[in-house]
Formats: structure tokens, C-alpha cells, sequence
């Protein structure tokens, strides 16, 4: 038993600020789409309903803001973070390591469709991210400063309507609804079958809730960075021995 | 005795809540996958047209219920007249709403009825009715335009509603021939918050358009005014803003809001196809991912 803790060489993928982020957005983002969903679609029993259990409209709309402003502090502590990180830690943003899309992703791309289609026997070599991991991302990313735009433009129409015409409130719900949309339908349908569900990775995949993954799984999944660790002693990760 | 009230305020609370989620699962379906489908909460139908009959038993629950008939029907024995007319054998098959003399309403609700007389219905009606004496036009029962009787129930009418029940009541009311109005009111935030969700600070059809009056906004600086009675700080940006959004609703005189409303239904569009090719390609990407993977372990890769 000992033995097997010993020999397991755990890498570690995410800070704890990271997972605590994302921990916090899973909750705010659940808040925010029953709240707003039950405004949205107020017109429908279930909704009356659960608008009901919160206590009306009034509590519905504060909530929706509550957890409007606790997922855009997150963005905002994640940005704190990415300049920390750039700055103080001398990180580089655009390596083979960071999150930012690359050439490299357009042939895996290309190469996981061959994989589907069974031109290929095996998936491309990942780096340290997957493109669909960078796809989440930066759907989440830009995403939030869409839905958090939008969304002032709803907070307070009376400001805006200021200084643009007042149409553009009308298109702001448009957009509101139709990213809201979007992002349930992405997040709970195609984020959580690809990082969760799929063969490969059932019944789930801790590494975003633990940090930690194992010398098997970045063997497996991040051939890439595998391959570039082994290739340079320094590397970013912290293993044991 | 407050305690009691809030307590039965949650028990009746409550009581809709189970008739709401009655329903059944073919809402919670609709709900789950997204329809987007409005449906007036309150479908008893409340504001009925009175007839020559009446319900004595809702008649005298109603807010007139107090009154004698001869209050407002004193017709039926003055002038040695006595109802029904004996030499006017069609007047039982005249449309009672229609051909009651609104004037006595005046009587007890003054104000009420100056409103109506300088509103847009009254002016409607008043050309009608020049249309009908020159003759070239001559307005079906349906097209003209509303009296008091079309829209409250003389006979049945209820006092002592809540701001929440009238504003759902008016707006079914309004809705009867401004349906389109009606639909895009509900689909807009001030319909789904007063009449879904019961916000009393949410503005109702005359809250906007003026009690009695229905006033047409489509004159910004009006609209503005009405505006400005709850958002206080609205600009005449903000009278800008589109409430009733339906194609039919905008009129033909308007060319910038149609424009207006072109434009955004547009890019409403190319977002809806965008946003459904991107989740299509992807859940489809997903789909095969899982049947290749699956390939791949059941091969025992």
C-alpha cells in the first residue's frame, strides 16, 4: 500500500486559486442561470414556481445580480492573477504551456477529426491544454464580458440610454437571452460530456476539483507536455521525488 | 392577527403554487428544452360582456352589487315605457353592450369618464360614427371602437383587487383586440414581472398608456413623460427603448423604429443560426467522440 502511494508521481495541473475559481463559478454560474431562467421564462409554471420558492421577483432579481457580481469578481481575481503570474512570477502567457490558442491547435484539431473519423489511431499530442479545454476557456472568458456588458446594459438602461440610442437595450436582451442560451446549453451539454462523461474520462474527472493528476494520465492526455518534462528537468510541475 | 394574515398570505401562496405546477410535465418538457412559449397566467375569463341575463348570484357579489337595477336602467319605467319596449319587439336582440347609454356611468365615476372622453377611444369612435353618417364607411360590431361596457363588466365587475390581479385582468382586457400588444407586453421584462411574477412596482398597460385616456406613445416626448413616472432619471434615449416588439405592433408611420426594429430582428437572427451551428458541430463532434472512444475500449485499445 505504501509502496504504491510512494511510486504514484502526482502532477499538479491547478493552483488552488484556480480550483477555488472554478468551484465558485460552478455555483454562482447554476445561480445565475436558474434565476435568470426563471425570469426569462416566467411565462411557464416551473418558473412562476421556482421564482415563488425565492420569494418573488424582487429576490429573483437580487440573487440574479448577486451572482452576477461574484462570477465577474472572478474574472476579475482570474486577471489579478494572470498579471501576478506574468509579472512577479515571470510566467510566460503564450507558451506551449498557456491557455492561449496556437497553431499547434489547429493541427490537433484537424488531427482529432481524423482520430474520429478513424483516419488516425490515436489522438494528437496534446500540450499542457487540450484545444477544447482552451475552447472552455475562452468561451467562458469572452463570454463573461459579453453577458456582463449586456447585462449593465439591463442593470441600468436609464444610464446607457444616456449616451446610445434605445434600441440598444433591446439588443442587449437579445443578446442576454440568446448568450444565456448558448452558454447552458454548452456548459451543462458539451463541457461536462467532453470533460466528464466521454469513455475515456468516465465517471469524472477530478483533476479541476483535486489539482492533482497522475504520471499515467499526463502520459495519456498531455503526450505534449509529457514528452517537453521529460526533455527539461525544469519544468512547471512539483512532482514527489 | 398580522401573523395570521401572512400565515394565510403563504397558505393561498402555496395553494397556487400547486394548482401552477399542475400543469403537468409537458410544461416542465418545454421548460427543460427551451420553448419559448407565453401563456396568459389568469385564464378564468373575468371581464365577460353582460348580456340581457344576468347571474344574480355574481351580480350581487360584484362591486355594484349594492346598487338597484333602476340605478343605472331607469329606462325600464320612465316615460310610461315599461321593459321590454312592446312596440320595439327586436330591442331584447339588440346587443346590450352596445346599445347602453354609457352617459349614466358618468354619474358616479366623473373622472372616468372625462378620461374616456378625451382619449384615443372616444376619438376613434367619434369617427367612426362620422364615417357611418357620410356614409362611406360603415365600422362592423367588432372593429368599433371600445365603450365602457366593452371593457368592464357592468354586472359583474370586482372591487377591492390587488394592483397585481387588476394589472393581470387589464391586460387580458386589452389584449381581447390589441393581441399582438398583448403578446409582446408579456414577452417584455414589465409583462413578465407584473403579470408572471407579481411585481406590484412593475408598470401595467394603463400605467403606461394612461387609465381611460389609452394614449398612443408613439410621440417620444410622451412616451417619455410615461416613462419618467417610475425610471426617474430617463433621457429621451430611453424613450427609445422598443416595449412592443411584435412586427404588427410598430406603425407604419414610423419609419425609425422600424428600421429600428429591422436591424435588431436581423442580428436576432444571424445570432439564433450562429449560436445553433456552433453547439450542432460540437454536440455532433461530441456524439461521434463518444462512439469512438467507446470503438476504442470495447476493442480493448
Amino acid at each position: 500500500m505504501a509502496d504504491q502511494t510512494m511510486r504514484q508521481e502526482i502532477f499538479w495541473r491547478f493552483s488552488a486559486l484556480q480550483r477555488l475559481l472554478h468551484l465558485i463559478v460552478i455555483f454562482g454560474f447554476i445561480g445565475i442561470v436558474l434565476t435568470g431562467f426563471s425570469m426569462a421564462f416566467s411565462s411557464m409554471a416551473p418558473a412562476r414556481a421556482f421564482a415563488w420558492f425565492l420569494g418573488g421577483a424582487d429576490s429573483v432579481r437580487y440573487l440574479h445580480r448577486f451572482f452576477a457580481v461574484v462570477l465577474y469578481s472572478c474574472v476579475v481575481t482570474h486577471v489579478f492573477w494572470l498579471f501576478y503570474y506574468k509579472f512577479i512570477l515571470g510566467g510566460n502567457l503564450f507558451g506551449p504551456n498557456s491557455i492561449c490558442f496556437r497553431k499547434q491547435d489547429l493541427l490537433c484539431f484537424r488531427d482529432h477529426i481524423r482520430y474520429l473519423l478513424a483516419m488516425r489511431n490515436v489522438p494528437p499530442p496534446y500540450d499542457r491544454f487540450t484545444f477544447w479545454e482552451k475552447l472552455d476557456y475562452w468561451a467562458i472568458f469572452i463570454g463573461m464580458q459579453s453577458m456582463g456588458l449586456t447585462g449593465l446594459f439591463l442593470w441600468f438602461p436609464e444610464f446607457f440610454s444616456r449616451f446610445l440610442p434605445g434600441y440598444i437595450i433591446n439588443l442587449a436582451q437579445v443578446f442576454h437571452f440568446d448568450e444565456a442560451v448558448l452558454a447552458v446549453l454548452y456548459i451543462f451539454l458539451i463541457h461536462v460530456t467532453v470533460a466528464h462523461w466521454r469513455p475515456e474520462v468516465f465517471p469524472g474527472n477530478w483533476t479541476i476539483f483535486t489539482g492533482k493528476t497522475t504520471k499515467e494520465n499526463m502520459m495519456r492526455t498531455h503526450p505534449g507536455e509529457w514528452a517537453s518534462l521529460n526533455a527539461s528537468p525544469q519544468g512547471s510541475t512539483i512532482g514527489e521525488q | 392577527m398580522g401573523q395570521l394574515r401572512v400565515n394565510l398570505c403563504r397558505w393561498n401562496a402555496a395553494k397556487k403554487m400547486l394548482t401552477l405546477l399542475a400543469h403537468g410535465w409537458l410544461m416542465v418538457v418545454a421548460w427543460l428544452i427551451l420553448l419559448i412559449q407565453v401563456q396568459p397566467a389568469w385564464s378564468e375569463n373575468l371581464t365577460a360582456s353582460s348580456s340581457w341575463f344576468v347571474d344574480m348570484n355574481r351580480f350581487s357579489k360584484s362591486a355594484h352589487g349594492s346598487l338597484k337595477c333602476e340605478r343605472c336602467h331607469e329606462e325600464m319605467t320612465a316615460q310610461g315605457n315599461v321593459h321590454p319596449d312592446r312596440k320595439d319587439p327586436t330591442a331584447i336582440k339588440k346587443d346590450s353592450v352596445k346599445s347602453y347609454d354609457y352617459k349614466r356611468c358618468a354619474a358616479c365615476h366623473p373622472e372616468a369618464y372625462q378620461r374616456h372622453l378625451t382619449g384615443e377611444h372616444a376619438k376613434v369612435l367619434a369617427k367612426q360614427e362620422q364615417d357611418k353618417l357620410s356614409g362611406s364607411e360603415e365600422t362592423s360590431r367588432e372593429r368599433l371602437a371600445p365603450t365602457c361596457g366593452d371593457c368592464h363588466s357592468s354586472h359583474y365587475v370586482q372591487s377591492k383587487l390587488s394592483r397585481v390581479e387588476k394589472g393581470a385582468q387589464m391586460t387580458e382586457t386589452c389584449g381581447k383586440c390589441h393581441k399582438t400588444q398583448e403578446m409582446s407586453y408579456l414577452k417584455d421584462i414589465h409583462g413578465r414581472m407584473g403579470v408572471f411574477l407579481e411585481k406590484k412596482a412593475s408598470a401595467y398597460c394603463t400605467d403606461c398608456h394612461g387609465a381611460h385616456s389609452c394614449e398612443s406613445l408613439k410621440d417620444e416626448q410622451k412616451a417619455l413623460t410615461a416613462c419618467r413616472r417610475c425610471h426617474r432619471d430617463a433621457t429621451i434615449g430611453f424613450a427609445g427603448v422598443i416595449i412592443h416588439t411584435g412586427p404588427e405592433d410598430i406603425s407604419k408611420k414610423d419609419p425609425k423604429k422600424q428600421a429600428d426594429m429591422v436591424l435588431i430582428g436581423t442580428i436576432k437572427r444571424i445570432s439564433q443560426i450562429g449560436i445553433f451551428l456552433f453547439l450542432g458541430f460540437f454536440a455532433l463532434q461530441t456524439f461521434v467522440w463518444i462512439l469512438r472512444e467507446l470503438h476504442d475500449k470495447l476493442r480493448g485499445r
